[in-house]
């Protein structure tokens, strides 16, 4: 996928004034965080569950090669084929490789971010593959040839007379030709349109929640149960799977599974869960002939014991996203990349660099509110402060910022100047703003006050009313 | 490729861990030590009858569930659901199911895996999870994993006695240990989507009705 991490704030300032997405963010965004308070509000256990979640993957992470190893030998003795992919190119090579040999025309595929991150659509038709996203939102964003703008609702940022015009456009091909405008009628038509693919694909492909070392299970969690066809309709089954992704067993698995769909969307468990060991046994009725799952990289090794290794903790519910200001007003498209909000702020910084997403850091207020809902408490706006600290050591963008540290520096280093300025400058601007007592200028503030009145110091510093303050009580 | 990928991969990861090779003996042995034990981390406290939880978390779904005496009953059962949602009298059903039941001959049954043009599905269950109102269905030869996600109506049986407290309990079935089946499935309720301005609505992919038939013997 084109890459515009770059254009952030053009994008951001696009998104403000898109009134068609405005309206589905306002719709989508207080659904999601009541949703999930009230699951997080009926359990008790909630923050317990949380601080095991948090311990169960600090153990994987610092045994990483040893439960990815012990994996591999599991779905091996299951009758699957592992593959181990560096970097996103090579994985979608190893995809190509086993679809060409399946002699395979056409994938169906459940909803996989790390599919997206490959850009695996993308490499799948450029080799001439016909293929269908069937995760409902990822099959609405696929006719509309755009990206996911949320990690587990991929078309949050589409109103209904938008999939309205969608399917009547791209539906008439299958005798659909009236205009469903009711939500139960646009999902029984993808329903059927789907059903056909879902029979006569070669391959399926879908990501996986998480892969237990113990058995060698992947495990996929989904609601709509596309995720489940495709694992068994077509002939061949290949799991996309990011190396952090390794979890040791089934205790891990339930505790981690009970964190998810209340942080996703409130559930206490989504509908279907379902550990696939690999393909079908000897006398099975269904399920597929072979089995593969590729293992990626991409970076995450590295990740591995920085001052950022905590990300690799993310389990993709979305609840970082769902409860961010910056991402509830500007939807996910203008982060630019495949990841948006917080956790995409830090994931893309990391994975793409500094330079090449040189805005997302800064991109956030600091609220907190993101560590506070993670179910994992990764500490993303500490992550996003050193990421801006590492932009900062870099030179770069930001140097006007970079200017006026040093010149607040200079001063604050020189207690008595710095008071002398200060009280000089609280005057000025008290005479300045008059009767009113509101400025509407600031210095470095100019986007703020364009759009609201600054009230100026009574016309004493702190310093000079803590002196007068204590001279009184002493 | 895959080989030198693999060794690459398993380096960087050593390194960033600041480790020169595999985890030692010792460590491995406690790693081993750690899965084995099978101990739970925190459960929810689940308090009273594991069957009324159990009914309420799946009607909370809006799951439907009709109890019943014994196995007998069953195919009277089936009827009634059939007739109260106007649906053919045909089911597709799991076999070894659930004991030998007496079909009478007003509805045809057939026990295969399912087409994309069934309606109905009536198979049994491994276990019920009172915890979230879960189902632990199992794929083996006779019970083939498309009766729980093709057909539009499926219909599970379940013994009372099967259902168990919390999740680890099902995923951890005496029934399924050392079988090494293809695949191990918790459904919670009826297929869901919520892709169309965050309505919920059922029947997205899988089946829409979700109806439970529960054994007290």
């Amino acid at each position: 996928m084109k890459v515009t991490t770059q254009q952030f704030r053009e994008e951001a300032r696009k998104a403000l004034g898109d009134e068609i997405l405005q309206r589905a963010l306002a719709k989508a965004k207080p659904g999601f965080i009541n949703k999930r308070k009230k699951a997080v509000d009926a359990l008790p256990e909630f923050d317990a569950l949380r601080a095991d979640a948090r311990a169960i993957t600090e153990h994987t992470l610092a045994h990483l090669d040893y439960y990815l190893e012990r994996f591999e030998a599991n779905v091996v003795a299951n009758g699957g084929v592992v593959h181990w992919a560096r970097t996103a190119d090579e994985a979608n090579q190893i995809i190509l490789g086993i679809c060409e040999a399946a002699g395979a025309h056409s994938v169906i595929k459940g909803k996989s971010m790390i599919a997206e991150e490959m850009a695996l659509n993308e490499s799948l038709e450029g080799a001439g593959l016909e293929v269908v996203e069937t995760d409902l939102g990822e099959y609405i964003i696929q006719l509309a040839e755009e990206h996911p703008s949320h990690i587990i609702a991929p078309a949050a940022h589409k109103t209904r007379e938008q999939i309205t015009e969608l399917f009547y456009k791209h539906h008439r091909q299958y005798g659909k030709t009236e205009r469903q405008t009711e939500p139960k009628a646009l999902v029984d038509e993808a329903r059927s349109v789907l059903r056909d693919k879902f029979l006569n694909a070669d391959v399926g492909i879908t990501g996986a929640n998480f892969l237990v070392a113990e058995s060698g299970a992947n495990v996929l969690v989904t609601n709509e149960g596309n995720g489940d066809l495709t694992s068994t309709l077509p002939r061949v089954h290949i799991v996309t799977a990011a190396i952090d992704k390794v979890i040791p067993d089934l205790e891990d698995l339930s505790t981690l599974l009970r964190v998810l769909a209340r942080s996703a969307t409130g559930q206490e468990m989504s509908s279907y869960t379902t550990l696939y060991n690999g393909p079908r046994r000897p006398g099975d009725l269904d399920g597929p002939e072979e089995y593969h799952v590729v293992l990626l990289d991409n970076g995450r090794s590295a990740l591995l014991g920085s001052e950022f290794h905590e990300m690799l903790r993310c389990i993709r519910c979305g609840a970082c996203l769902n409860h961010c200001p910056v991402y509830g007003a500007i939807g996910g498209h203008a982060y630019g990349w495949v990841y948006p909000g917080p956790m995409g702020a830090v994931l893309t910084s990391l994975m793409l660099g500094t330079d090449e997403a040189p805005d997302l850091a800064n991109a956030c207020s600091l609220n907190g509110r993101c560590n506070e809902v993670c179910p994992l408490r990764i500490p993303l706006p500490r992550m996003l402060r050193d990421l801006r600290a590492v932009q900062f050591h870099k030179g770069g963008r930001g140097v006007r910022g970079k200017f006026a540290l040093q010149v607040w520096v200079f001063f604050a280093s020189r207690p008595n100047l710095y008071h002398a300025s200060t009280s000089l400058m609280v005057k000025v601007w008290r005479r300045l703003a008059g009767k009113r007592g509101v400025s509407t200028f600031a210095p470095f503030a100019g986007g703020w006050t364009a759009h609201r009145d600054l009230p100026v110091p009574e016309g004493k510093t702190f310093i000079q009313r803590w002196k007068r303050e204590r001279g009184r009580t002493q | 490729m895959s080989k030198l990928a693999r060794t690459q991969i398993l380096e960087n990861i050593r390194t960033s861990l600041r480790r020169d090779g595999a985890v030692d003996t010792a460590t491995a042995n406690g790693l081993e030590a750690r899965s084995q034990s099978r101990a739970p981390h925190a459960q929810p406290l689940i308090e009273g009858s594991l069957v009324d939880r159990f009914i309420e978390k799946h009607e909370a779904l809006s799951g439907t569930v009709e109890q019943v005496e014994s196995w007998s009953e069953i195919p009277g059962a089936v009827m009634r659901f059939i007739a109260t949602h106007h649906l053919p009298p045909r089911v597709v059903i799991s076999g070894g199911f659930p004991r030998e039941v007496d079909w009478p001959p007003a509805i045809e049954v057939e026990q295969r895996e399912a087409r994309g043009d069934d309606s109905t599905s009536v198979t049994g269950s491994l276990a019920a999870i009172a915890e979230t109102g879960t189902l632990v269905m199992a794929s083996s030869k006779s019970t083939p994993v498309t009766l729980n996600y093709l057909p539009e109506f499926h219909v599970v049986v379940v013994p009372e006695k099967s259902i168990v407290a919390h999740l680890e309990e099902g995923l951890r079935h005496p029934s399924l240990k050392g079988l090494h089946l293809r695949a191990i499935s918790l459904i919670t309720g009826a297929s869901r989507t919520g892709d169309v301005e965050q309505t919920i609505l059922l029947g997205a992919h899988g089946p829409r009705h979700l109806h439970i038939i529960l054994i007290r013997d």
